[in-house]
């Protein structure tokens, strides 16, 4: 049974084409009819279909007879292409035998993507090399092929060269994982042992985890145990996607499928996890993922207060199937009581915002986002920062410190000087600099995490014409000038606006930040003095003149609906509006502290 | 009472003009083809009797709006008011008004109007100098709106309103005193003066969003409008809404109709009717209209609004507001059946505080400092 199932993943740079190639696996083994079809089928996500982009592919199960006659099962567990998701690849990959890399003819290996298959091949998982879109004018497979075997050892002969979107070489790629990547070879007969790599929260069913099956079998009716906590659970279904969920009588060693077991409590499924069979659990569990640390913090706000037990609910179930998202009670003075949570980065924030908002229909407010500060007091007693509105009285600090990361970055060896040139503005120091090919270069630099998160990635992007590509490690913590910088509206300091500066950069942020604020907040019926101020010292400021002019000059008898519509949006408008103290202000403003960098 | 409902007011619209200025987003055809106008005045003539079904109350007003209603020829005019006489009851003594382009009437034409029946004129001068009308892309020019109005008292009309507009581009606080100073020199009994405000679909708003040229800052236009206020007072205006003054008994009776939220019919295509509780547009374009009621069948209309109680309340409200007089709490109550002063009592108490509303003597109205800022009072009521 086992040499008949492959399972793998697909290593890709975001735009690279992945959702393209699996909806093409799709089509030609069979799995979806045409009528099924639509494009980007496993982004399961609205949010992902929208934005083009894919986070994760949903786990599918295909069925292909191969040319040499026999009906394999394939299995593909997917890898996300974003460096905000990189954990989540570590536990997409350990439930694979092997993964496609695919890279766009055209635009050659990226950052993340190297870093994803040296995770691949750590796990001594099987590559197999495909260059993409080789239909499009610009494409250049031999260019790449070459690429791929200077810098990662892959044979340049075995590389195969497709194209997604007409469906060129899509069976070659199945061809290959049946003949290269190697069948599971767990133990059917052993005690059960299964990896969580992936869950979600049903509505009716409850819990539903995607599971790979290591070795022993799972049947509906089981008594399971999940590894880390000792619980015992009672199988209610299990399935397999194929895409469309289909339930089965047992999953044994070596696939993949999901489980639900009427688990209401969303901390009782952890990703990574390992289910065995309480009657006969495993020795130990399989070895874990490393927990991920979020980087980056902001507070959410919802913006009625009366919606903070609905978003707590809902933070409670998203985390559910995102492991990754750490969130806590926190309040402010200016926005009422919240949540400060953590995130992968400025893309999982988005993206954890927005569907917060949208699939529990939750109006929020975020607060800008922060790193995590690391203070030795006077005392010589250390504490850790998440939220800026926390920093200690400055005659308290001894020193502060910051988290720093190596990040490298890929780049075509024209653009090599733009490069340094972002990476000094953005407080770098050089670490070093290696030719990958003769026109493609690595630049290593150590930057303060905090200046990344920011918009470095868009100054980058806009400076190489797209071509530069990041990937970065989180080093530690290096000692830095920080100050804190407040907000105050009409002389009262508004908690949820004050951000953490470098001192040579504090005296343009606040220049900055004023000038934003100034444009944003709307005229109101008096005049809003905006300062920014470190301790007690004010650096800059800037007014919002009273409102003079909100009129309807004429209204008469035809005119009389269209006028009244006016007022019903200006009546909307003050909905997206947050009371603080006698300003209104709106509720986006309290984003654009970190948007400032920007408009440099 | 042998007729308890209220008067109404009888709004027909000519939607021709003979070019269409920059700032207008009116319906309104640029047009002078007579057979068309005659068609026109015949299809008015068959709603007028066609919608007497409709039992409207009788009518304290007549207005005839547009677009030019001044194309008509006064013959036509005296055809339509006979049709509106011949099938709605009039009430008192009704106003019969008429909106008038100085471009396109002679003394002659002004000496007919006044002998068929029209008893007050609106004329757009909007402004009395060249460069001004030139950038609005008014047709006239200054000396010819000043010609006009002194045909207009030649011919006899002891009631008639100057409209004047502020707020244009390169315009000037004197600038504007200016042509506020020329408009009462010919002693009108109503003066509507009109901040500016371009609708996205004009060519003004075009070009402005061009950047060629570029509005009033707020403050400006503020100055403008209280300089307004200020200067009409002195001379015997009072300010009875937030763009209209009039001389003592010569508020304009039919807008105050719009105002006070009582009933309209309006007739002619892209004219719309309120029958206290629907607000029904009869749609354009004026060929499908021509076709319609020359074939003796109604309009097609197209119905804005359906309001519910909750909403004719807020209505009442937020058009009352706009007159300075304000909201009588006893007449509201015996209106809508409930204390304003107790049922918004937050909002208002709210507006009071920023020094926006005011009540006195039973009036709920706003401040001198509200009503440039009306807005700020009026969509806090919207239901």
């Amino acid at each position: 049974m086992q040499d008949r199932i492959r399972n793998f993943s697909i290593i890709a740079h975001i735009d690279h084409g992945k959702s393209t190639l699996a909806d093409r696996l799709l089509q030609i083994t069979g799995a979806l009819t045409a009528r099924e079809m639509r494009e980007q089928f496993l982004d399961k996500m609205d949010l992902e279909r929208e934005k083009g982009i894919t986070i994760k592919l949903q786990p599918v199960r295909l069925n292909y007879t191969a040319r040499d006659g026999k009906t394999y099962i394939l299995n593909l567990i997917d890898t996300p292409g974003h460096v905000d998701f990189s954990y989540e690849v570590s536990r997409s990959l350990a439930a694979c035998e092997g993964a496609l890399l695919v890279v766009d003819a055209s635009q050659g290996i990226e950052a993340q993507t190297l870093a994803n298959v040296y995770m691949a091949m750590d796990l001594n998982l099987e590559i197999i090399g495909v260059v993409n879109k080789i239909d499009l004018p610009g494409a250049e497979p031999e260019v790449v092929k070459g690429e791929m075997e200077d810098v990662l050892g892959l044979d340049k002969q075995e590389i195969i060269a497709i194209s997604a979107k007409l469906g060129t070489g899509i069976e070659e790629v199945l061809e290959a994982i049946v003949a290269k990547i190697p069948a599971p070879r767990g133990d059917e007969k052993a005690e059960l042992q299964a990896l969580i790599f992936d869950s979600y929260f049903d509505s009716y069913k409850g819990a539903i985890s995607y599971i790979r099956v290591d070795s022993g079998e799972l049947r509906k009716g089981d008594i399971i145990r999940m590894m880390s906590t000792g619980k015992d659970f009672e199988i209610t279904e299990i399935g397999v996607l194929s895409p469309f969920m289909t339930t089965v009588e047992s999953l044994k060693a070596g696939e993949v499928g999901y489980m639900a077991a009427a688990i209401k409590n969303v901390a009782d499924t952890k990703v990574g996890d390992t289910v065995t069979g309480a009657a006969r659990p495993a020795a130990a569990p399989l070895e874990g993922y490393q927990e991920v640390k979020p980087v980056v913090y902001c507070g959410l706000y919802p913006l009625e207060n009366s919606d903070y037990e609905k978003l707590r609910d809902a933070l409670e179930k998203l985390k559910l199937n995102d492991s990754s998202l750490i969130y806590e009670p926190e309040s402010s003075d200016a926005l009422g009581l919240g949540f400060r949570c953590g995130f992968l980065g400025l893309l999982h924030l988005e993206i954890v915002r927005e569907r917060l908002e949208r699939e529990y229909d939750l109006t929020l407010m975020a607060t800008a986002p922060s790193v995590i500060y690391r203070i030795i007091l006077t005392d010589t007693s250390e504490i850790y920062v998440r939220n800026p509105s926390r920093w200690p009285d400055p005659q308290r600090i001894d020193k502060v410190m910051e988290p720093y990361v190596k990040a490298s970055i890929m780049v075509p060896n024209e653009y090599v000087g733009t490069v340094m040139e972002l990476c000094q503005e953005k407080r770098g120091s050089f670490i070093n600099m290696e030719y990958l090919t003769p026109h493609r270069v690595m630049i290593s630099y150590n930057l303060p995490l905090a200046e990344i998160l920011v918009d470095f990635f868009d100054g980058l992007k806009s400076r190489t014409r797209g071509y530069a590509s990041l990937d970065y490690d989180i080093r530690g913590y290096e000692v830095s000038d920080l100050v804190k910088l407040d907000i105050m509206l009409n002389g009262e300091t508004v908690d949820a606006l004050s951000s953490i500066a470098h001192k040579e950069k504090a005296y343009y942020r606040a220049r900055a930040l004023v000038e934003r604020l100034r444009k944003i907040i709307p005229r109101q019926m008096y005049e809003v003095a905006i300062q920014a101020s470190i301790g007690n010292r004010v650096i800059a400021r800037e007014s919002v003149k009273a409102m003079r002019k909100d009129v309807l000059a004429k209204c008469y008898g035809g005119d009389i609906t269209r006028k009244k519509k006016l007022l019903e949006k200006q009546k909307e408008g003050k909905k997206r509006m947050k009371q603080i103290g006698r300003v209104e202000v709106p509720r986006d403003a309290f984003m654009t502290v970190m948007e400032i960098d920007s408009d440099k | 009472m042998i007729n308890s409902s209220p008067p109404i007011g009888i709004y027909i619209h000519i939607p021709f003009c003979l070019s269409k200025c920059y700032y207008c987003d009116f319906y309104s055809l640029p047009l002078l083809d007579p057979i068309i106008l005659e068609q026109y005045t015949l299809s008015i003539i068959s709603e007028l009797k066609l919608r007497k079904a409709e039992n409207y109350g009788p009518f304290a007003s007549i207005y005839l709006g547009g677009g030019t209603p001044s194309l008509l020829r006064p013959t036509q005019v005296e055809r339509i008011l006979e049709s509106v006489f011949a099938n709605y009851r009039p009430y008192g003594e009704p106003e019969i008004s008429m909106e008038v382009n100085p471009a396109t009437v002679n003394l002659q034409d002004l000496k007919d109007l006044r002998s068929i029946g029209i008893n007050r004129l609106s004329i757009g001068v909007q402004s009395f100098s060249d460069a001004e009308l030139k950038t609005l892309g008014r047709i006239h020019s200054g000396p010819e709106a000043s010609e006009i109005l002194g045909d207009v008292k030649k011919a006899g009309f002891d009631n008639f309103n100057i409209d004047l507009i502020y707020g244009l581009p390169c315009q000037t606080l004197s600038g504007w005193q200016e042509n506020l100073r020329l408009a009462v020199d010919f002693n009108p009994q109503h003066i509507s003066a009109y901040l500016l405000q371009l609708d996205e679909s004009t060519p003004l708003a075009r070009r402005i969003n061009e950047g060629t040229i570029s509005l009033l800052d707020d403050e400006l236009e503020a100055s403008m409008y209280y300089a307004t206020l200020d200067y009409l007072k002195g001379q015997g205006y009072s300010h009875y809404e937030i763009s209209n003054f009039a001389r003592p008994n010569y508020e304009c009776c039919h807008n105050k109709i719009y105002w006070q939220c009582r009933e309209y019919l309006g007739i002619g295509a892209g004219a719309v009717s309120f029958n206290g509780t629907q607000r029904i547009l009869n749609k354009p374009p004026v060929e499908t209209y021509i076709e319609e009621l020359l074939a003796d069948r109604p309009a097609s209309i197209e119905i804005l609004e359906d309001m519910d109680y909750r909403h004719k309340v807020a209505d009442a409200i937020i058009m009352g507001l706009r007159l300075a007089k304000g909201i009588n709490r006893e007449e509201f109550c015996h209106r809508f059946g409930i204390d304003i002063l107790e049922d918004y009592h937050d909002v208002i108490q709210a507006c009071r505080m920023q020094g926006l509303l005011e009540i006195k003597n039973d009036y709920i109205y706003l401040t001198k400092k509200a009503y440039f800022l009306s807005n700020q009072v009026l969509s806090k009521f919207i239901a």
